[in-house]
């Protein structure tokens, strides 16, 4: 399996669910990163992150439009999409599921060691994501 | 190093060094004429001239700049690169948290097709270890 197939199954996981396959692409140690929500190490962490996007977003997948392979890491663009139809962590306690749909782009940067991902770090539009979930003004 | 990683690697690090100091012809002069550059899904900058009123509104918005750019990631004719920016504009401290996917033109290095994802942090933050690697 190349470098890029092993990050397309990762995807492929989360988007049908199966959140334990999704896992197993990622090294026991690995470091995960979202700039908005800081930097975790570790499979549990990146178990809970997962659990995190697919709570209020069930149905949430990350559709790849593009891979590129640069050494040992692969670099994809694509497009996180999903609907809130489960509760929505909050500062002051879950929100209800307002239905509203999520539709963002992304840039992932996901380092490979021996077939497993060690490093994964995501970019995509913060303010676009609270926007589409109702969570702030559209500007 | 070929010639092609040898370009990538001055738009990286031109790009950083011409946000640092906000040298807009200098900045512009990396892209080419006719560049797509694409801000967000709502916002494409097509061309020189509006290119540079692009960056000039960034001037204005962001104020002084600290940039640190990771290393340059090369696939084909792609270059990609994270950055990590601190800006103060009026005593307001933020951070840029973001990477770059660009196109550029094999023959004279200067990018075509130009993408970028960023977080918006409150404060001067540091970047993450191992960023930018």
């Amino acid at each position: 399996m190349t470098q890029i197939e092993i990050v397309q199954r990762f995807y492929d996981a989360f988007g049908s669910g199966d959140l334990d396959a999704a896992t197993a692409m990622f090294a026991d140690g690995v470091r995960m990163t979202d700039p908005g929500l800081g930097s975790v190490k570790g499979l549990p962490a990146l178990r809970d992150y997962l659990d995190g996007l697919k709570g209020p977003l069930p149905d949430a997948r990350a559709i790849v439009e593009r891979a590129f392979e640069a050494g040992d890491t692969v670099i994809v663009e694509g497009r996180f999409t999903g609907t809130n139809t489960g509760p929505l962590p909050g500062p002051e306690g879950d929100l209800p599921a307002s239905g509203r749909e999520v539709d963002l782009p992304f840039a992932d940067f996901s380092r490979l060691r021996e077939g497993e991902i060690v490093e994964y770090r995501t970019y995509y539009d913060q303010v676009g994501l609270f926007t589409q979930l109702g969570l702030m003004e559209e500007e | 190093m070929s010639g092609f990683q040898q370009s990538a690697t001055a738009f990286v690090a031109g790009y950083g060094r011409t946000w640092q100091s906000w040298d807009v012809a200098g900045f512009v002069s990396l892209f080419s004429d006719d560049v797509v550059y694409v801000v967000d899904p709502e916002r494409t900058v097509v061309g020189s001239d509006a290119l540079q009123n692009y960056v000039r509104e960034e001037q204005a918005a962001q104020g002084d700049v600290s940039v640190r750019m990771g290393n340059p990631m090369i696939d084909g004719e792609q270059v990609m690169a994270e950055f990590w920016v601190k800006a103060t504009n009026e005593g307001e401290e933020a951070t840029i948290a973001g990477c770059l996917i660009a196109r550029l033109d094999p023959e004279d290095g200067r990018c075509t097709h130009f993408r970028e994802y960023w977080f918006d942090l409150d404060g001067h933050l540091d970047p993450y270890r191992s960023w930018g690697t």
